[in-house]
């Protein structure tokens, strides 16, 4: 009975401070640092939390575990591609090991196929040892309509490329910080790894 | 069923029951999932014509002592000291809540600068955003050290500061602006606030007896989306364009301008990151186009309404001495151009106007200002045949997203080296798809030579800096490169900042 009463005040506490931990951050933001929660708090509901599986047949859901309060670098793939892929993802090979150096352990890389139906967690496991893939990346199958939602979220969904079903595209993010982009996935793998070290905030600009 | 023309002219647009007619379109966020706004909602609705026009104050010097480190210079040009600060403020746009804009100096749009041709100004812009930035003064012959090309190793760090330094010296005044230019970012910048009017002024322009002092005013139009809070929140994953639902000018939603019957010199310019105007009076009337994004014309072209496509500038004289001032009078600005997605324009639509400022022509007043038959006669000629080369640019889409010959933008890959003191031909294409790009040159104003085989006419033919490749079109550009100060890297790229950010952007340098 007791430990009912004490687990009760406790959900009372958590809820609440739920509650008021998400009215906070929906108040409309009066300086900067709460511009920042507040456009990562209007993300927060654009990115779809659908169920993927990784090669390790783990499941993973979407924003909260492979996108919050994370640096991802989120690339689309199929394990069967022999047009970009064979080139892209060796490019973020290298950017993966220069992040390694500049920001280790900072960096999640998602590789996200497009084609979910062909490419089950085991055929994504070969592709990851084909490239010797390590760690901190997953690559990441589901249903088909979960798959293309977040496609369509990221916008990198492109109706118009049938034959190329995937697009050369980067989509760089700071969760936290509410900060995201795009870029060419085939860019110079420096400039690939400085673009991300910029998102992270690790930017080598000096005052002039 | 009335038209929504007659309605504006009984007086009673804007009514509750009518705001479905006003600015928001609501198709244009059905037919998108994951396109603009996507997801985040459409903004509350407003009446038009509640607040008077905002006029941006006039940004006033400084004294030198006030920067320490700033530059000094001993080449007997004169100079004058700026200091503007890049911050967040509080403003109010919709009614209730106020919204979090980014500014220059607390205001959105950022205060004027009035620069006199060949006098040099210096801005300090210190960056207290929460993010770096770089600053770019749209249309200036600028150093490559203070144009504010894009590039990374230029950004003004958080907190850090950063002196622009603005020779002026290009060959005539011009309506220009500013704005930020952040790689990948420029887009979520410029969204949020990030621009202001750059009036570079000249004695050959003010011996025009054109319009002046308070009848001359800027009209900067850019559409927003603002969220249940009346907050700017920016989808950074559309990248098609962004277009907001409701239309601002001079940050204000649909505002009304009281004024005379007499001439008055607008400067409108597009700050908007996607959409597409065409711009015409209710009444029908024609109005002088007399300017271009960089200068005066030679003369005058009479017409009835403009295409302005994002970044473009077009300086107009409107004569309000048609209309019998009273309570009653009212005249609309007007947006006819339909636009639903980031890709283009979907045409014009006479019947469907959008009015952006309704003008309330109530007071008599005097008007000794004048139109003359010649404008600028200043402008620079640039001889086709003196052009060393004719570099060949296609802009297109591919996997994707969008290149410029088949390559992305690289901060460090050099796609043009120009030599000083050579003229060049451009030769800019479309590569189709229905997407629209309305292209930018840093550094150097230039004349259109031809598109698809036609000259120009109008304001395509006076000193320009955008244009828009329609798809499929084949545009040439001329233009010299002249200004030993303004060596080293520019960038050139789409306007439709969506499309600018996705790096469809390239690099020249200007060598020795």
């Amino acid at each position: 009975m007791r430990s009912t009463v004490v687990l009760s005040v406790a959900t009372v506490v958590v809820l609440s401070a739920l509650v008021i931990r998400s009215e906070s951050a929906q108040r409309p933001p009066q300086d900067a640092a709460a511009y920042t929660a507040y456009q990562r708090n209007a993300l927060r509901s654009h990115f779809p939390d659908v169920t993927l599986l990784t090669q390790d047949s783990r499941k993973k859901r979407f924003y909260a575990d492979l996108i919050k309060d994370k640096i991802v670098v989120i690339q689309f793939m199929f394990a069967n591609c022999d047009n970009l892929c064979p080139r892209t993802t060796p490019n973020l090979e290298l950017v993966q090991r220069n992040l390694e150096k500049s920001a280790p352990g900072k960096v999640t890389f998602l590789s996200i196929t497009v084609d979910p139906e062909r490419d089950t967690p085991e055929a994504l496991k070969r592709y990851a040892a084909h490239f010797n893939i390590q760690r901190d990346w997953y690559f990441l199958t589901g249903r088909k309509e979960d798959v293309d939602l977040v496609r369509r979220k990221l916008g990198v969904y492109d109706p118009e490329d049938k034959k190329v079903e995937h697009m050369n595209v980067l989509t760089i993010g700071n969760e936290a910080q509410g900060r995201w982009l795009a870029m060419e996935a085939l860019a110079k793998p420096d400039d690939i790894t400085q673009t991300v070290l910029r998102v992270l905030g690790q930017t080598a600009t000096v005052q002039r | 069923m009335p038209t929504r023309r007659e309605l504006i002219k009984a007086g009673i647009y804007g009514s509750t029951a009518l705001l479905g007619l006003t600015g928001p379109r609501l198709d244009i966020w059905a037919l998108k999932d994951g396109g603009s706004n996507g997801g985040f909602g459409g903004s509350p609705r407003v009446a038009p014509f509640q607040v008077d026009l905002p006029i941006p104050t006039v940004k006033t010097p400084v004294p030198l002592a006030s920067l320490p480190g700033a530059p000094v210079f001993n080449d007997g040009q004169p100079t004058d000291y700026y200091s503007s600060t890049e911050q967040v403020a509080l403003q109010q746009i919709l009614p209730g809540q106020k919204t979090l804009v980014w500014t220059y100096d607390g205001t959105y749009p950022g205060p004027t600068y009035t620069p006199r041709l060949n006098r040099r100004i210096v801005i300090r812009q210190t960056n207290h955003l929460p993010a770096n930035t770089v600053v770019h003064q749209h249309g200036g012959h600028t150093q490559a050290a203070s144009d504010g090309s894009a590039f990374p190793d230029e950004e003004i760090p958080v907190g850090g500061f950063r002196d622009y330094i603005y020779d002026n010296d290009s060959d005539v005044g011009a309506f220009l602006w500013y704005h930020d230019h952040t790689l990948d970012f420029t887009g979520h910048n410029v969204f949020m606030g990030l621009s202001g009017l750059f009036l570079l002024g000249s004695d050959s322009i003010d011996a025009l007896n054109l319009p002046s002092g308070p009848f001359d005013i800027a009209l900067v139009f850019q559409d927003r989306t603002f969220d249940a809070n009346n907050q700017l929140v920016y989808n950074p994953f559309d990248h098609d364009g962004f277009l907001g639902d409701t239309f601002l000018v001079n940050g204000a939603v649909q505002p009304r301008l009281r004024v005379g019957n007499r001439k008055y010199k607008f400067r409108t310019l597009n700050g908007s990151n996607a959409r597409f105007y065409e711009i015409s009076l209710s009444s029908g009337r024609p109005f002088q186009i007399i300017g271009s994004d960089g200068g005066c014309l030679r003369a005058p072209f009479e017409t009835t309404s403009y295409r302005l496509a994002p970044a473009e500038r077009v300086e107009i004289v409107v004569d309000f001495s048609f209309y019998a001032p009273g309570p009653n009078t009212h005249v609309f600005l007007n947006n006819t151009m339909i636009q639903t997605s980031g890709r283009g324009p979907d045409g014009v639509d006479p019947t469907q106007p959008t009015p952006l400022v309704r003008f309330d022509v109530l007071d008599s007043v005097a008007d000794n200002s004048t139109v003359p038959a010649i404008l600028e006669t200043g402008l620079p000629t640039f001889n086709p045949a003196a052009s060393v080369i004719t570099r060949e640019f296609d802009f297109v889409r591919s996997q994707g997203a969008w290149q410029v010959n088949n390559r992305f933008f690289d901060p460090n890959r050099v796609d043009a080296k120009v030599k000083l003191n050579t003229t060049e031909i451009w030769k800019l294409k479309n590569g189709g798809g229905g997407w629209f790009h309305p292209i930018h040159i840093h550094r150097n104003e230039f004349y259109i030579l031809d598109r698809n085989g036609i000259p120009p006419v109008g304001p395509e033919a006076g000193l320009k800096d955008v244009f828009v490749l329609n798809p499929g079109d084949e545009v040439r550009v001329i233009t010299s490169y002249t200004g030993a100060k303004q060596l080293g890297k520019y960038v050139f790229h789409c306007h439709n900042i969506e499309h600018e950010d996705m790096r469809m952007m390239g690099r020249f340098d200007v060598v020795l």
